[in-house]
C-alpha cells in the first residue's frame, strides 16, 4: 500500500484544555473506565434497549470526524486506499488496537482485529466473557461502520457492523462483518429499531480559559501540562494499544462517553420517568469514581509521576494538586481547586468540561440533575485515594478487594453539592466533595 | 529487603506483576548502560519542563518485560509477564552488581 503523508493526529489547544482532531475533542481514559461504563450500561439491557446506542454513537462520531478530515483541502485527492490507511492508523494511534480495512467495499465486507482495546480490556479486568454473550467491541463496530461510510462518501447510517468473534470470549481475533443497514439487522433482532443516526456535536459549547498556577502549592500546573501533552502517547505499532501508567490508555472521543451516558439517561427517563434519573446518575457517577481510583491511582504510582511530580510534592495536599494538574492534560477541560480542607472537603471548579460541552450542544437543556457524572466521580475519587488509602505512603495494589474496602470506609468521600452549567445555567461546573 | 533495595509487589493485572523498588543508591548512567541488554532505552526529559522534575527512562523487551525508573532518583520498576518471572532474578542480580561497584 502506498504510504500516505496525510495522517490524522490533531492538536492540544491550551486555551480549551482539549485535544482536537478534525473537529472532534479527544480525551484520555483507561480500560477500567471504558469497560466498566459499558458493563454498567449492559447491566440495564434486560429492561432498557441499550445495545444499538453503543455502536451507533461511535458510528455517528467517527463518520463526522473522517468526513470532515477527507473534505479538508489537503486531503481531497486521497485515494480510497489512502483513506483506509488514515482510518486504520488513527485507530492504532488512539490505542483502540489494530484493524485491517483492506477488503472493505462500499457494500461492506469483513474486518479482522488481532488486537482490540475493549476485548483485551474486558478480559484483563473481568476475565473471559461467556461464549453465549455478545462481543464487547461495540465501539470498534461503530468506528468501522462510520469510517467506511466516510471513506466511500456514503450517507451516515448506510452501513451496520456486526461483531462475529471477540477477543473477550477467548477468540484469537475480533472479527466484524460490515453490511448495508436495514431495520431488521440491528443488534436485538426481536425489537424494531429506527435508523436515526445524527452527526456528532463535535466541540459543542466549549469555553476558553487560562490554566492558573495556584499560589498555595509547589506543584507547577503549567509545567506538568506542558510535559504530559508533549509525551508521545500512541498505540504500539504491533498491538495498537497504549500501555501507560499501569493501565491500557485510550485517546477516546469525548463525545462517545457523553452520547452513551446521556442516551442511557434518556432511556431511564423514558422507562421510569423522573424516578429513574437518580439511579442512572448513581451508576454513571460510580463509573467515574472507578475511573479515578484506577487511572489516578495508576498515575500516582507511575514512573512519570515519580520523575515529574513527586519532586514537587511537600505535603499530602500537594498530591491533590499534583493529580489535578495531571487531569489538566487529559483533555477533560480545566480543573481548578477552589477550596481544599485536608481530609475534609474539596471544591473543584470545572471550566469547559467535556460533559457539559456536549450536553449543552446536543441534548434538551432542561434537566433535573447535574450532568457532569465523570467529574463528580473523579473529584470524589481524588479525595478517597489520597485520604482513604495508603497511596501517599507506599505502593499499593489497586484491585477489587482494596476497592471494596475503600467504599466501606466510614470517611468515604462523595459529591454532596454540585453547581452545573446545564442545570443551573452557571458559567462553570462546581463539585463539592465531603466525607460521609 | 537487602542492603541494596526494598521491593513491593503490586498485582493490578491478570497477566503482569509490577515490582516497585526503592534503591539505596540513585540511578545513574552506569546502570542504564548495564540495562541496555534488556531492550531499547528511551529517556523522557521531564527536567526540560521544570527545574524540580527529574528525567525518566524506559526499556522494553517484547511483550514480556518493561523496566522503568527515575534518573538520579531511587524509584525503579519492573513490569513482567507472570510467565517470565525468572527474569526478575537476573535483573535484581544486575542491580546488586551495580550497587556494589
Amino acid at each position: 500500500m502506498q504510504q500516505t503523508s496525510q495522517l490524522l493526529r490533531g492538536n492540544y489547544l491550551y486555551n480549551r484544555n482539549s485535544y482536537i482532531a478534525a473537529g472532534e475533542p479527544m480525551i484520555f481514559h483507561c480500560h477500567h473506565y471504558n469497560v466498566y461504563l459499558q458493563a454498567v450500561i449492559e447491566d440495564t439491557s434486560s429492561y432498557l434497549h441499550v445495545y444499538p446506542m453503543l455502536s451507533d454513537s461511535s458510528q455517528e462520531i467517527v463518520y463526522t470526524q473522517f468526513s470532515n478530515f477527507f473534505e479538508e483541502k489537503n486531503n481531497q485527492n486521497l485515494s480510497i486506499e489512502d483513506k483506509k490507511q488514515v482510518c486504520q492508523d488513527y485507530f492504532r494511534f488512539c490505542g483502540f488496537g489494530i484493524i485491517d480495512l483492506t477488503n472493505l467495499t462500499k457494500e461492506g465486507g469483513q474486518v479482522v482485529a488481532p488486537y482490540e482495546h475493549y476485548g483485551i480490556g474486558w478480559k484483563t479486568k473481568f476475565g473471559l466473557r461467556q461464549k453465549n454473550k455478545k462481543g464487547v467491541a461495540f465501539f470498534a463496530a461503530g468506528y468501522i461502520a462510520g469510517a467506511t461510510e466516510a471513506i466511500f462518501g456514503l450517507p451516515l447510517g448506510t452501513l451496520f457492523t456486526e461483531q462475529k468473534k471477540c477477543i473477550s470470549k477467548g477468540d484469537t481475533k475480533s472479527v466484524f462483518e460490515v453490511s448495508t443497514r436495514q431495520n431488521n439487522n440491528i443488534l436485538d433482532e426481536d425489537e424494531e429499531n429506527e435508523i436515526n443516526l445524527v452527526p456528532s456535536p463535535q466541540e459543542g459549547e466549549y469555553q476558553t480559559y487560562k490554566l492558573k498556577n495556584p499560589s498555595n502549592t509547589t506543584i507547577d500546573y503549567q509545567a506538568i501540562r506542558q510535559a504530559l501533552t508533549n509525551m508521545d502517547l500512541q498505540g504500539d505499532v504491533k498491538t495498537g494499544l497504549i500501555n501507560a501508567f499501569g493501565v491500557l490508555l485510550t485517546r477516546m472521543y469525548a463525545n462517545y462517553y457523553c452520547l452513551i451516558s446521556y442516551k442511557l439517561l434518556r432511556l431511564f427517563e423514558g422507562e421510569m420517568g423522573n424516578d429513574g434519573l437518580p439511579l442512572a446518575a448513581q451508576l454513571l457517577t460510580e463509573a467515574g469514581h472507578i475511573c479515578a481510583y484506577n487511572t489516578f491511582g495508576g498515575v500516582m504510582q507511575s514512573t512519570e509521576w515519580n520523575a515529574m511530580i513527586k519532586p514537587m510534592i511537600q505535603d499530602k495536599e500537594d498530591w491533590v494538586h499534583g493529580i489535578t494538574a495531571v487531569v489538566n492534560a487529559f483533555g477533560w477541560g480545566f480543573w481548578e481547586i477552589e477550596k481544599l480542607e485536608p481530609n475534609k472537603q474539596l471544591k473543584m471548579k470545572v471550566v469547559s468540561g467535556y460533559e457539559s460541552n456536549n450536553y449543552l450542544a446536543h441534548f434538551d437543556t432542561h434537566t433535573e440533575l447535574p450532568i457532569s457524572f465523570l467529574a463528580a466521580g473523579g473529584v470524589s475519587g481524588i479525595m478517597n485515594l489520597i485520604y482513604n488509602t495508603s497511596i501517599t505512603e507506599d505502593f499499593m495494589t489497586l484491585d477489587e478487594k482494596e476497592y471494596r474496602k475503600l467504599v466501606q470506609n466510614s470517611s468515604f468521600f462523595t459529591a454532596q453539592k454540585q453547581i452545573c452549567r446545564v442545570k443551573q445555567h452557571s458559567q462553570f461546573d462546581e463539585i463539592e466533595v465531603t466525607s460521609k | 529487603m537487602n542492603n541494596y533495595f526494598e521491593v513491593k509487589q503490586i498485582k493490578n493485572c491478570r497477566k503482569f506483576i509490577r515490582n516497585c523498588y526503592t534503591l539505596f543508591k540513585p540511578i545513574d548512567k552506569k546502570l542504564l548502560i548495564q540495562l541496555e541488554n534488556y531492550g531499547h532505552l528511551e529517556i523522557q526529559s521531564f527536567s526540560s519542563f521544570s527545574p524540580l522534575a527529574k528525567d525518566s527512562f524506559k526499556l522494553n523487551l517484547e511483550d514480556i518485560l518493561e523496566i522503568t525508573g527515575v534518573i538520579e532518583g531511587n524509584e525503579f520498576f519492573i513490569t513482567i509477564a507472570k510467565t517470565d518471572l525468572e527474569l526478575v532474578k537476573r535483573i535484581e542480580k544486575e542491580l546488586i552488581n551495580w550497587a556494589e561497584n
